[in-house]
């Protein structure tokens, strides 16, 4: 009765059909409970009626038209993209450079660096965002587009350091060395050898950054008026919710998966034997 | 003609400076040009996070000790009676106890339920392990208010779990989920969750499978290879993962804004309604503080608990 | 010739000049010493490297080699001394300027760009024309033998074509200096043995300075003019090979070269005299020409190369102590292999020939002998 093990060799206690059964019951059930709002969010978007019932009585795209004419949500979308692509913008530089600092040099301060740069996803965002209302003040800042992207922008320091290290950490520093030998200065070591063979990783953390930032709550709401998307998806869902912020997640997820399938294609891109130097 | 090079005794070089460091050491301008490179390259990001992060840490310190006054925002002060209030106060002490609780409790939820999951994709998984890693990563990448709109229409009086009970003839009456602890806890649990399984299933994974087979040779049954072997094994998934979970679930802002109920108020938004609210900064910031203070102290514990009791772990 | 002392400084280039530039020394190392934290990696480094010379540093790991390479090549600063390139001070100069090539011990081949864009890559840098470019790799692609490879990335290449474009992307900027890191160990052994041949070729046709890295014995007397013993950080001897291998001058030195019978003895007096030197194991012989800081009642270590001793069973002239039993006997194809006992000594004799052992057989009983300039004698320290 007990089946044969899968794996050839050290597989442990025999594994029988009937745990099996059950364990994978357990994960299909985990996987319904994970996607469970996702799916009902977006089935939701299709509804014909103007309440939050499920299922639907009806179907149709009156909720995706209304979303689209909706100001409220086209204003919050443009700040939202904008803001998000500055933060990927700024965090790809910022961290790119925190990372080859961190990978190629042993310097005095080398740890205490480390740390700085992994806080700010360490520490609440309402305490970063608290410590950013507090601060704009003295540097003569309002709260606003500005604000809010050095603030997501933090965090997409610390991903994009973590993602770019991770790179580097296959990386052979030797190559460096061999173009420094070859007569090349360090800038055009960086352009021609480092940074064509790290773009992988700076791509991954930019989009990361960008869709950290896109969906960021807690800092958005100490450094920018009501202006950001979720924010405002926020405050339509507390006073008066209907499908149409369903379309909108709708739309919002497949910009997710857009800007995933981009970034992916572009890894792939960068693949060694396909660049062009 | 064989040459000798002239092997002088080894005296210490009066020139060299053993703490310059290893990437070039010795003296020249060429030398200590090159140990400001590493800053050059720190430029951008220090230049982001000086002013916007570390600063704003010493004004956050220094303003939880400022005075609160009703006419004039935020007075310069030194006074610790912000902190004595928030020791105080039922108000206060209550906001910490209940998040602190939750924390903890989803922490605990999402550990059980986490684990069964995580110890199928490593282990059993084979043709389905890439799919279902795929699943936990997914909903991060989709906007936490999507996940929570959806949470809403399933939890609302009249939402999905409702209309199926009192529909089935369960009860009479819908059950308060949304806008309840408890809805807020499914929230939280969901948005963590996969916080927990990828720690967990990094630990599993790590497990040597020949410990598995040894276990099974000398004789053991497998929920006592369960128990006593792979349970302590991964261990240090289990700490990282609950670490995860609970200062997520203590900073959490969204879930008990849109899912609980102001008779349980979480740290959050309470600090963003007394800041914003209240506009009472100097009590906001002494919240922040020992916001701070809690996450970072439940760290430590938990790691130094870990080093204590599973010392044998830390190589793992 | 008086070398200048390490504290020259860049403002007399003048003095540096005049010493080198007559003497064709492309490379010289006066006092080099590198820290790495407490560990002392160098320790006062002083040799000369001259044009079209094949200069071999021969060592374990850990002796500082690669250290002295990369100071040479302008990875590393010394802490001490002072490095001149060509006659040109170049401590300060940073290593995208001193115009040597190396060659890395995994090839650091750009694996992104093409072979023939990592060959041109130096002569870019060097702001060359497309036509001068052009040429210049082709030169490279017919003289390392790798025609039909310029398009493929590193990848799609085996270890040995690697290898070669490596080479080829450190000549073709044409340096004063090239470096070799450990460059052929990443090699299998038969490839490597015949890389040895043709670089050796190679670079004598080129007439190229050149400094080698190896830890491989072999790889250093293939292709070198001279070879620079080191250990701990030391340059222990340098000179030719065959002066290296016949006249060791340090214990470190010996046994490094090869398997050497080791013999711990005592140096006395003879009646009339003489110094002699008595062996443990019972061998009485004078003291080797040649050898220094001998003085009567000194411990010493006697060597002598497996391949240097003689059996017989008869016993012969001098050296020959008391007589020996043979307890192994191995045959190895191209050599066989005697274990010898001495009165508590094991030694080991080896005799090449493909005629076998030849009239020697376990438990005979042996006399062993060699020729005096074959033992090298030095103080037991």
């Amino acid at each position: 009765m007990n089946a044969t093990p899968e794996r050839s060799k050290g597989t442990g206690p025999r594994r029988t059909p009937g745990t099996a059964l059950l364990l994978g019951a357990y994960a299909a059930a985990v996987c319904v409970f994970l996607f469970a709002p996702i799916v009902i969010a977006t089935v939701l978007s299709f509804s014909s009626a103007p309440q939050l019932i499920f299922p639907p009585p009806g179907y149709g795209l009156s909720w995706y038209k209304e979303a689209l004419e909706t100001r409220n949500y086209i204003s919050g979308f443009w700040v939202s993209t904008i803001i998000a692509t500055s933060t990927a913008l700024i965090s790809a530089v910022a961290g790119t450079g925190a990372a080859i600092a961190i990978n190629h040099y042993r310097f005095v301060g080398r740890s205490a660096v480390q740390v700085l740069l992994m806080l700010p996803v360490a520490l609440p965002g309402v305490v970063i965002g608290l410590n950013l209302l507090f601060t704009l003040p003295l540097y003569g800042m309002k709260t606003g587009m500005v604000a809010t992207t050095f603030a997501h922008s933090l965090l997409g320091v610390s991903y994009v350091t973590y993602l770019v290290l991770a790179t580097l950490a296959n990386y052979d520093l030797t190559l460096e060395q061999a173009s420094l030998n070859l007569g090349a200065s360090r800038i055009q070591t960086f352009w021609r050898i480092t940074f064509p063979l790290i773009r992988p990783g700076i791509g991954a953390g930019a989009a990361f950054a960008f869709l950290i930032s896109f969906d960021n709550v807690a800092l958005s709401i100490f450094t920018s008026g009501n202006d950001t998307l979720p924010l405002r998806l926020m405050q339509k869902i507390r006073f008066y919710p209907d499908p149409s912020v369903a379309a909108v997640a709708a739309v919002l997820v497949l910009l997710s998966l857009v800007v995933l399938l981009l970034f992916g294609k572009v890894l792939q891109q960068r693949d060694i034997g396909q660049l062009s130097e | 003609m064989t040459e000798r090079s002239p092997a002088a005794a080894p005296a210490p070089d009066p020139d060299a400076d053993p703490a310059a460091g290893q990437v070039a050491g010795g003296r020249g301008k060429a030398a200590q040009a090159r140990r400001l490179h590493p800053w050059l390259w720190l430029l951008p990001a220090l230049a982001l996070l000086i002013p916007f992060f570390v600063m704003p840490l010493g004004i956050l310190a220094r303003n939880s000790v400022y005075r609160d006054d009703p006419t004039a925002l935020m007075v310069p002060d030194f006074t610790i009676d912000n902190y004595v209030r928030m020791l105080t106060d039922p108000y206060y002490l209550d906001v910490f106890t209940n998040s602190l609780w939750i924390a903890f409790l989803v922490g605990i939820i999402a550990l059980f339920v986490s684990y069964p999951f995580a110890y199928y994709v490593v282990r059993w998984a084979r043709r389905s392990r890439k799919l279902l890693i795929w699943a936990i990563y997914m909903p991060l990448i989709v906007s936490v208010i999507v996940r929570v709109f959806g949470w809403i229409v399933i939890t609302a009086d009249s939402g999905l779990i409702n209309n199926l009970l009192v529909g089935v003839g369960f009860i009479d009456r819908p059950l308060q989920i949304l806008y309840a602890v408890s809805g807020m806890m499914i929230g939280l649990t969901h948005r963590y969750l996969p916080l927990m399984v990828l720690p967990l299933v990094n630990a599993i994974a790590k497990i040597d499978p020949a410990l598995l087979t040894a276990s099974a040779g000398l004789g053991a049954g497998r929920f006592r290879t369960f128990a006593l072997v792979i349970v302590p094994l991964s261990l240090p998934g289990i700490v990282v993962g609950f670490q995860l979970v609970f200062a997520g679930v203590l900073s959490d802002y969204v879930l008990p804004n849109l899912m609980g109920t102001t008779r349980f108020r979480m740290l959050a938004p309470a600090i963003y309604d007394e800041a914003i609210g209240n506009v009472s900064w100097a009590s906001a910031a002494s919240m922040a503080v020992i916001m701070i203070v809690i996450v970072v102290a439940v760290l430590l514990i938990t790691n130094l608990a870990f080093r204590r009791y599973a010392p044998w772990a830390r190589t793992l | 010739m008086s070398l200048p002392s390490r504290f020259a400084t860049p403002d007399q280039p003048d003095e540096a000049e005049s010493l080198t530039a007559g003497n064709d020394v492309d490379l010289r190392l006066v006092g080099v010493s590198k820290f790495f934290g407490a560990v002392h990696a160098l320790k006062d480094c002083t040799i000369d490297v001259r044009r079209n010379e094949i200069l071999a540093l021969l060592g374990p790991s850990g002796c500082g080699k690669s250290t002295l390479l990369n100071i040479v090549a302008g990875f590393l600063d010394p802490d001490a001394g002072d490095v001149w390139l060509r006659g040109r001070h170049v401590n300060d100069v940073p290593p995208n300027h001193r115009n040597t090539g190396m060659v890395f011990q995994h090839y650091a081949l750009f694996p992104h760009m093409t072979v023939r864009q990592n060959i041109s890559y130096g002569l870019h840098a060097r702001k060359l024309g497309a036509e001068v470019i052009d040429q210049r790799v082709k030169e490279m692609v017919s003289l390392l033998k790798f025609e039909g490879l310029e398009e493929r990335y590193p990848a799609a290449l085996s270890g040995g074509q690697k290898q070669r474009v490596a080479v080829a992307r450190a000549l073709a900027i044409r340096p004063d200096v090239l470096l070799l890191d450990e460059a052929l160990s990443a090699l299998d052994k038969n490839l490597r043995e015949e890389m040895q041949i043709e670089l050796s070729l190679l670079l004598r046709r080129l007439g190229i300075t050149t400094i080698l890295v190896t830890h491989d014995q072999q790889e250093a007397f293939t292709l070198g003019d001279r070879i620079a013993l080191m250990e701990h950080g030391r340059i222990i001897q340098v000179g030719q090979p065959e002066d290296i291998y016949l006249k060791p001058q340090s214990k470190f030195v010996v046994e490094f070269m090869g398997s050497a019978n080791r013999l711990s003895g005592t140096v006395e007096q003879t009646g009339e005299g003489e110094g002699v030197v008595r062996t443990r194991c019972g061998f009485v012989f004078p003291i080797p020409p040649g050898s220094s800081g001998l003085s009567t009642g000194r411990s010493v270590l006697a060597y002598v190369r497996a391949e240097d001793l003689m059996l017989s069973h008869e016993p012969t002239a001098v050296h020959a102590g008391a007589p020996a039993r043979i307890v192994l006997v191995t045959f190895l194809g191209a050599k066989s292999r005697f274990v010898i006992e001495l009165s508590d000594d094991q030694i080991l004799v080896e005799r090449s020939g493909g005629d076998g052992p030849a009239g020697f057989s376990e438990g005979d009983n042996v006399y062993v002998s060699f020729p005096l300039e074959r033992c090298h004698v030095v103080p037991d320290d």
